[in-house]
């Protein structure tokens, strides 16, 4: 548990860079589905 | 380091989880809720995927709008900031909500969003009203001549874009600058209020307490207030603000914000930090309730105010709004926890080259015609 939440913390600095990735892929599954 | 600092928290009574039920699932999930009243009044069912929203007149499935709320919620706060910004541009180009309700339907987010990161900033005793005042009253007095603007001159979405790409390139230069020298030595306040705030930190972490959250002595106090200045004091430091300049700022944001139906924090925020250099941690005494009642204003002027008076309609979708503003709520209130983690240095310039590139775009589309539609 204590190792799962030291790698949780450790990863915090990438999330908002993971967050836009999947704004970008959603975005485009939108527009292919939906357009 | 900071990781195993956040260790000594831990626990099955983690204060944050703690918070999160008490103070952020009531109304992320109450907003949740309205969502979906106002989807069956509108309606008679649930729009989304397969039902069009009923005033955007867009399919889109509510994870989707759950999902766009969070990452704009999120992305923006990191950098200070309200969703709207983000949220606005991405409903029009992506979602193809480019009708003239999509300003206040915005505004329903920028709204609710701070109300999260309000009960934080209280209870870190964040708050002074005297700040907020001046900047309110000139919002309340801005923002419906905003709403008749966008109503009247603004209506056609080509203009409207181009605004917002201008508004885009604005954001996008203030977020590269932020990590130039020049700024960091333009806003000193800044630079020492953190530097004092990091020794506390580690001075907690060191003493096996929580790293997080200003010191208990911590609060923003008026020392003199008159019609002409206001000076406030915090956390040792003394500064004096001007009620008309900051009445004018607050009427200048509040017509261009409610205009485009963002909370105007885009703006606020440089301003106030580029003229006064007040740090973050103060200057969200005055942006928040700002946004609140710019937000409020603008959206009673769009829904009362203008069709009493022109009988021009510009109703907001409801249920649209308020599944954006709960993605938002918890979007914004992840960002508030997790900001000091993220490195600024390579996340403020990346935010800003997208800004600056979607701005560029939409002011292209508006003088040439582009092979694609943005």
């Amino acid at each position: 548990m204590k190792r799962i939440r030291t790698a949780f913390f450790a990863l915090i600095p990438f999330f908002p860079f993971v967050v836009l990735f999947v704004a970008l892929l959603v975005a485009v599954y939108h527009i292919r589905v939906y357009w | 380091m900071k990781a195993s600092a956040i260790e000594t928290t831990g626990g099955n009574s983690h204060p944050l989880v703690r918070e999160f039920i008490r103070e952020q699932a009531p109304i992320i999930m109450g907003v949740f809720g309205l969502a979906l009243l106002a989807g069956y009044l509108q309606t008679g069912t649930l729009p989304g995927a397969d039902t069009p929203f009923p005033v955007a007149g867009v399919r889109v499935p509510i994870w989707h709008l759950l999902w766009m709320g969070f990452w704009t919620g999120y992305t923006m706060g990191l950098v200070g900031e309200a969703s709207g910004i983000f949220s606005l541009p991405y409903s029009m180009s992506i979602l193809q909500f480019t009708g003239v309700a999509v300003s206040p339907t915005s505004l329903i987010t920028t709204f609710l969003n701070p109300f999260g990161a309000l009960l934080g900033y209280r209870r870190e005793k964040q708050w002074n009203l005297d700040f907020a005042l001046w900047l309110c009253v000139g919002a309340f007095i801005g923002s419906p001549i905003g709403s008749f603007i966008r109503l009247y001159w603004l209506r056609d979405p080509a203009p409207f874009k181009m605004l917002i790409g201008c508004a885009l390139i604005v954001m996008a230069v203030h977020l590269c600058i932020q990590i130039t020298p020049w700024y960091l030595a333009r806003t000193v306040r800044q630079r020492l209020f953190t530097e004092k705030f990091d020794r506390l930190k580690e001075e907690r972490r060191q003493a096996g307490q929580v790293p997080t959250g200003l010191p208990d002595d911590f609060s923003i106090v008026t020392v003199r207030k008159s019609l002409k200045s206001i000076t406030l004091s915090y956390w040792g430091e003394e500064q004096t603000f001007s009620v008309p300049l900051m009445c004018l700022i607050g009427f200048v944001v509040g017509i261009v914000a409610a205009a485009m139906g963002v909370g105007g924090g885009f703006m606020l925020v440089p301003i106030m930090a580029t003229i006064y250099g007040v740090p973050m941690y103060v200057l969200v005494a005055a942006t928040i309730p700002f946004v609140i009642v710019l937000s409020i204003t603008g959206l009673i002027s769009y829904v009362f105010t203008i069709p009493m008076l022109t009988g021009v309609s510009a109703a907001p979708d409801w249920s649209f709004g308020l599944f954006v503003a709960s993605g938002a709520i918890l979007g914004a209130w992840v960002a508030s926890k997790t900001q000091k983690f993220i490195p600024e240095k390579f996340l403020k310039p990346m935010l800003g080259v997208i800004t600056g590139v979607v701005g560029i775009l939409y002011i292209i589309q508006y003088f040439w015609h582009l092979p694609f539609t943005v």
